[in-house]
């Protein structure tokens, strides 16, 4: 995964474009490009491309591996959507690409796609030439993938960086749908304690009966990507290159919170990472013991701060700032396109609920 | 756009603007009260900055109307305009349907035209709300520089600061004399790009307001030398019973001073009966932490703040990053 600090653009949303959505299957040309879907075998000259556009910005960022690349687009569960255009001969030149989620919305279940990767190379093409490899892929990728129906992806988002933003606003539809800042707050020396009905445990896998949690918490967020073991041990559990704990949280057996933790970074910000956080709003026990399980885990992990994100509009982002944490702002902006009713962005910014973990940057 | 004529105000327009915009702006607004000559003369020509109005007339009545309240801004050394657009309207009855141009859009540009540009007026800035945000996004390129954060305090809250400091005496001040921009040389880099806080500046955005009573506390030292500033008000805004703090100037690093002035205001919002304190300022700022570190807390808020930037240099997200503002760098407050 990348960090954000990608090369041309590396949480790009693409062009609105409000023409036909009659979905052609041939590949179209573009002054010299091919514009085409992801297709088996194209995975090798798109690394090709990536690890090439990533180290021209980020010299000490290690290339992308086969392994990574796979699991991210060829193993979530939710799928993933690539479109790539190569030159005459056959090489990547841009690629537009997301991922996929399943979200849990007022109007039911719908698809929600996070934009990342999305590059062009900085090979022998002229600028125009550049800029239109990612433009198009962005292009083609709406065309195909993006719309209300069904079966397609309803809203796109991406954490978009200046340099992200500064093109994706002017030539690509983007809509700022808010400023990012980050909660950070010291961890405490000692453990808190934590009441006798209770018992708080990690894991390397999340438990199944996640989805009952879920469930509990559905009331209070209407718009939340779908939290199930599936999901979890995709986007946690399974992934190649970090490890992630489980903090399970129970009360005479039953599931009542569950967060995900690593240590890293987040917007130049080093500590204990709250990859995920699940917890009914309501239920401060809960969140007390949820909350000390992070501050044990950050302890022991030698960090001096544990770090969360929540969309200042979640009753997370006033209760954790009433825990002692403190707002940092950072340079992302949280970008989105929407396709369809009622996802304008003021629903989005009002209802939509995320964690670290929605993102590819943790 | 043969039947109307849109230029800059002149002297003698201003009744006209004035019954167009006391129509529009009571139009579903129950609380609304009109605004006075003398209230419309204060913004608009006797701002030391100066005047931006672009009216568009139609047989001689003003129908609509694009303005903004400029401020001197130090930018990187040098004096430059920004500007806040506020009070843009069009007369109910020449607002655009069907394929007739919008009145709105061709005031606005003409405004742009005129006024921006790298020789012109760096920025032009708001807090617009509804259908003007989304018509500024589409077509006269507003920008979002930030969705809008308050610090709020609970007037009961524990607090975690120290105990306020004795030694400090805080005076509430009726006017500011030159030594007001003393002070804010005092905070001027560490508040990057700021509007200038001189006295004339000072006395016609707080002293001389025609209709809102500020409460202006400073600390001053025996030679009678500003040492630090806090004007605050009571005001409805994203919360009922709210005391804003609009002009927060303390020279960084002063805490002790900060700690006695927020005391001094925080007793003064208690003895106005308001619920809580709240300010706004930049991330960035050190302040923001200190306030957080007093107790505030950053609730969301339905505002964005809004800019077009024409200077290519000091772009949007440069501004994000520099550009510091608060409550009375706006019409809000």
């Amino acid at each position: 995964m990348n960090s954000g600090t990608g090369g041309f653009d590396s949480h790009a949303l693409p062009p609105f474009h409000s023409s036909s959505k009659a979905r052609p299957d041939g590949p179209r040309a573009s002054l010299d490009l091919i514009v085409r879907p992801y297709e088996p075998g194209d995975e090798a000259a798109i690394l090709r491309a990536h690890n090439q556009v990533f180290a021209h910005v980020d010299p000490t960022q290690p290339a992308k591996s086969l392994a990574l690349w796979r699991w991210q687009f060829a193993r979530n569960p939710a799928g993933s959507r690539i479109v790539i255009a190569l030159d005459d001969e056959g090489r990547v030149q841009g690629q537009y690409a997301g991922l996929r989620q399943r979200v849990h919305s007022e109007v039911g279940a719908v698809h929600f796609t996070q934009s990342v990767d999305s590059m062009h190379t900085r090979s022998t093409s002229p600028g125009l030439a550049r800029a239109s490899a990612f433009v198009r892929a962005g292009e083609e990728y709406a065309r195909r993938f993006c719309g209300a129906e069904p079966e397609l992806d309803q809203v796109m988002f991406g954490l978009a960086i200046p340099s992200a933003w500064r093109v994706g606003s002017r030539r690509l539809g983007y809509e700022h749908l808010r400023t990012i800042s980050v909660l950070a707050a010291p961890v405490l020396a000692a453990a808190e304690e934590i009441g006798g009905n209770w018992s708080v445990e990690s894991a390397d896998r999340c438990p199944d009966d996640v989805a009952e949690l879920f469930s509990t918490l559905v009331p209070d967020r209407s718009l939340i990507g779908v939290r199930d073991a599936e999901t979890m041990n995709w986007r946690f559990a399974e992934h190649p290159e970090h490890r992630y704990l489980f903090g399970v949280v129970r009360e005479r057996g039953r599931l009542r919170a569950l967060g995900v933790f690593r240590r890293g970074s987040f917007a130049g910000l080093e500590g204990g990472l709250v990859c995920d956080w699940l917890a009914p709003a309501a239920d401060e026990d809960a969140q007390r013991a949820l909350a000390a399980w992070f501050g044990a885990r950050t302890r022991e992990s030698g960090a001096a701060q544990w770090i969360a994100l929540f969309p200042d509009t979640a009753p997370e982002w006033l209760a954790f700032q009433r825990r002692g944490f403190r707002l940092f702002p950072t340079e992302y902006i949280l970008a989105t396109r929407s396709f369809r009713a009622p996802f304008d962005r003021d629903y989005l910014f009002w209802r939509w609920f995320y964690t670290l973990g929605d993102t590819d940057l943790v | 756009m043969d039947d109307f004529e849109i230029r800059a105000l002149r002297p003698g327009d201003e009744h006209s603007l004035l019954a167009t915009f006391n129509l529009v702006f009571a139009a579903g607004n129950p609380g609304f009260t009109p605004r006075t000559i003398e209230e419309w003369r204060w913004a608009f020509e006797r701002n030391p900055a100066g005047q931006r109005v672009f009216v568009a007339l139609h047989r001689g009545e003003v129908v609509a109307q694009y303005a903004a309240l400029p401020q001197q801004v130090w930018v990187d050394g040098n004096r430059h305009v920004f500007a806040q657009i506020v009070d843009s309207m069009v007369h109910p009855a020449h607002r655009a349907h069907g394929d007739r141009p919008s009145l709105f859009l061709e005031t606005a540009r003409a405004f742009f035209a005129e006024y921006g540009g790298p020789d012109k007026d760096w920025v032009h800035y708001g807090w617009p709300i509804g259908r003007a945000l989304s018509l500024g996004e589409k077509h006269l390129e507003y920008g979002t520089l930030r969705t809008q954060l308050v610090l709020l305090r609970e007037l009961d809250a524990q607090r975690s600061g120290s105990a306020p400091s004795r030694s400090i005496e805080i005076a509430q001040l009726s006017r500011f004399d030159h030594r007001a921009k003393w002070l804010w040389d005092r905070c001027a880099d560490s508040l990057r790009a700021s509007a200038i806080r001189d006295a004339a500046y000072l006395n016609w955005r707080f002293a001389d307001h025609p209709r809102q009573r500020y409460a202006m506390h400073a600390a001053r030292d025996e030679s009678g030398n500003l040492l630090g500033l806090c004007v605050a008000r009571p005001a409805d805004l994203v919360q009922k019973d709210l005391w804003c703090i609009a002009e927060w100037l303390v020279p960084p690093g002063e805490l002790e001073l900060a700690q006695a002035l927020l005391e001094t205001t925080t007793e003064a919002a208690r003895q106005a009966g308001a619920r809580a304190i709240a300010w706004i300022c930049p991330e960035w700022s050190d302040w923001h932490r200190w306030f957080q570190d007093q107790g505030f807390l950053a609730h969301p808020t339905p505002y964005r703040t809004v800019a077009r930037a024409f200077q290519r240099r000091f772009d949007l997200h440069w501004l994000r990053s520099s550009w510091w503002y608060q409550w009375g760098d706006s019409d809000l407050v």
